[in-house]
């Protein structure tokens, strides 16, 4: 990020919080955001560096009214990967909120469901996959250009979305990214070529759907449909004499889906599924030349969370992709399962916190677990400290076995 | 925040009346709970957590209640956190019901993640509130009947006549045995408690000053709850308080927690 860029972007903080301190708690100003710096070293040979990067994150509101104006953004040096260093834009919306409608406008994040950690429903906001999933979940998140319509009252909430301009995963292709998807093992040099990939801002070309959500005494649920793109690309191989390329492709798909939260006791219960028609997947590199169609396939996902005595805090899901009318060409399998396990302790009248998230691919015997401690040393500032653990030999999280990685983190929150 | 003095009062039960002498200990804690504290309410807390080191962390919000249903005895609340700012804009909402056996309805906004969360109304009121000394149970409404109460006599406390009034859990999953609480008879607030744990030994000690009326209703600005076997303790301050405020019971709902603001 240039310098100036940098310079100017302090300034407008620096006059916003001003403005702020100069206001009474009835401020129709919010100000609020964090500076943190995030080291990663790998475990295995040859213990390099596996994320080096530091950031300024800012949130700045204003209401008018009913209204509000919020922009969110992130200012990062990034030490390996240069091109993640700049200035980045993360929301930046209207909001309006009448006594039973509202709308939202512009760049912003879209969350549906009730699954932790997992996608079913959620398929609005796609994902930085650049350092896969080993960052906190809130970052890996993308916002969309959307427009958001909701009616509502005390108990129900039908809210519709469009979304006129394609946002796909960012998917880590750089070389150097130890993250990388791109195939290590190739005999022949590996080329990325995203070039023709996006599609088009137009029209026939538009996200849009809706969900109906139900805030009930002893139970919430939602019904949700949305004619979308699938926003991680098909890979397509093309192998030549002298490399391989390999370029993203994005299709559209559909679903129907809903999600479940019924508490019971000390225990939430959690469900969510959806039926997506004309899903793409990629295929093997041995069918690189079978042409692409779609299929139809059932996601869902059980989950419970245990709110246990003195803090500690329990939470299972249990996930899996059906795909209907398999072919052997599809590089995944027709009935993949995820399961994962999230634990939690608060120490030391919650000055300490204690975690681990772990996903464990069923198929394939692969895990990925991050371990967590967050110790607040004041009420601004957090270190923290992790483990990154991989295994497994094959699927996703066996490809990084060689990727476990211990980290440390500080974040000063203003 | 008045509602939080009412329900602290309540749940630590309490007493009082001219007719003393006829009254239980059940008669007292009901009528510490009935004691007139407006239709709506809405106030700034500032959250103090002391460690025995002497270190300070602080926690402010801003809570909004309504009293709904048959009778008006349940309630809805909504809270609101403005500092620290990791969790600034986070907020709780929760539709407490005084049926004894029912669980409260409770959901959390987290901004960071853009999501509300349903969870658990029954387990987390034995936890403590945000590293505070106060459980959930203590910031919410309690049924008289949860608990079986015993009037031990009358002391005086700091000049003013007090009902000191026994209470035992009958629910086992309670963190403490039995509070002993000393209501002052004038007011029905109470301005001392004690907690004890599972052993029967001192655990936290609550004590509520600055007790003033406000709009007409008798409002505690202070109180101080001190886990006496960790030397932890939280100072929890009541700024601002007004009642009979203009709120609606419909606004008490996901889509205002997720907004940030009434």
């Amino acid at each position: 990020m240039k310098h100036h860029t940098i310079i100017l972007l302090f300034a407008l903080l620096y006059a916003a919080v001003s403005t702020h301190a100069q206001t009474d708690e009835e401020s129709i100003w919010r100000i609020k955001g964090f500076v943190d710096t995030y080291h990663a070293m790998r475990t295995d040979e040859p213990n390099n560096l596996m994320s080096s990067r530091t950031r300024v994150r800012g949130e700045i509101g204003r209401d008018f009214g009913r209204s509000l104006l919020f922009v969110s953004f992130n200012a990062t040096y990034n030490a390996l990967l240069k091109a993640r260093t700049g200035f980045e834009l993360r929301e930046a919306y209207l909001d309006h909120r009448g006594d039973h409608w509202g709308l939202r406008a512009g760049r912003q994040l879209v969350i549906w469901g009730a699954a932790d950690g997992v996608r079913i429903t959620d398929l609005v906001s796609p994902m930085d996959m650049t350092e896969f999933l080993a960052q906190d979940y809130d970052d890996i998140r993308m916002p969309v250009n959307a427009l958001r319509f909701f009616v509502f009252n005390d108990k129900i909430k039908l809210e519709a979305v469009a979304v006129p301009t394609f946002e796909g995963y960012v998917l880590p292709v750089d070389a150097s990214n130890p993250w990388s998807v791109l195939p290590t093992d190739s005999p022949l040099p590996v080329v990325w070529d995203d070039k023709g990939s996006r599609p088009a801002f137009r029209l026939s070309n538009f996200e849009y759907g809706g969900r109906l959500s139900f805030t009930l005494p002893g139970v919430d649920f939602a019904l949700a449909g949305l004619y979308t793109w699938n926003k991680m690309p098909v890979l397509q191989y093309k192998p030549s004499m002298t490399e391989i390329t390999v370029s993203p492709q994005y299709y559209r798909m559909g679903f129907v889906g809903g999600d479940v939260s019924k508490p019971l006791g000390q225990f939430v219960l959690r469900g969510e599924a959806a039926y997506n028609i004309d899903k793409h997947f990629s295929y093997t590199m041995e069918a690189a030349g079978v042409p692409q169609r779609g299929f139809n396939s059932l996601n869902w996902l059980v989950g419970v969370d245990w709110y246990a005595p003195h803090e500690w805090t329990l939470s299972v899901q249990c996930s899996s992709e059906h795909i209907f009318g398999y072919e052997d060409i599809i590089s995944q399998q027709p009935n993949g399962t995820l399961a994962t396990l999230n634990v939690s302790k608060k120490l030391f009248n919650s000055t300490l916190q204690l975690s681990d998230f772990t996903y464990f691919d069923i198929d394939n015997k692969g895990w990925f677990s991050r371990f967590a401690a967050d110790y607040a040393l004041s009420d601004q500032i957090h270190l923290l400290a992790g483990f990154d653990w991989f295994g497994g030999d094959k699927g996703i999280f066996g490809t990084y076995r060689n990727n476990s990685e211990v980290w440390i983190k500080a974040k000063y929150s203003f | 925040m008045n509602t939080t003095i009412r329900t602290i009062a309540s749940a630590v039960l309490i007493t009082l009346a001219t007719a003393a002498q006829a009254q239980t200990g059940r008669d007292i804690a009901q009528k510490v709970k009935d004691r007139p504290d407006g239709d709506t309410r809405r106030s700034e807390m500032v959250m103090k957590l002391v460690n025995k080191r002497g270190s300070v962390r602080e926690r402010k919000l801003v809570s909004y209640s309504i009293d709904v249903g048959k009778n008006k005895k349940d309630r809805k609340s909504m809270m609101f956190f403005s500092y620290p700012g990791d969790v600034k804009g986070t907020g709780f909402l929760t539709w407490d019901y005084d049926q004894v056996g029912k669980d409260d309805d409770k959901w959390l906004y987290l901004p960071a993640m853009k999501k509300t969360r349903r969870i658990s109304g029954s387990s987390a009121k034995t936890d403590y509130f945000m590293g505070s000394d106060f459980t959930y149970d203590d910031m919410g409404s309690r049924n008289v009947d949860e608990d079986t109460h015993k009037l031990l006599g009358e002391e005086t406390v700091d000049g003013h006549k007090c009902w000191k009034l026994e209470s035992t859990p009958k629910d086992s999953r309670d963190i403490y045995s039995k509070k002993i609480a000393w209501v002052r008879q004038d007011c029905l607030i109470p301005v001392k408690v004690e907690y004890y744990d599972k052993m029967n030994k001192l655990h936290r000690r609550l004590e509520i000053s600055d007790i003033r009326q406000v709009d007409g209703f008798w409002t505690a600005a202070k109180m101080q709850m001190t886990n006496v076997q960790t030397e932890h303790q939280t100072i929890l301050e009541i700024n601002n308080p007004k009642y009979n405020v203009p709120l609606e019971e419909a606004k008490f709902n996901v889509t205002t927690l997720e907004k940030g603001s009434f």
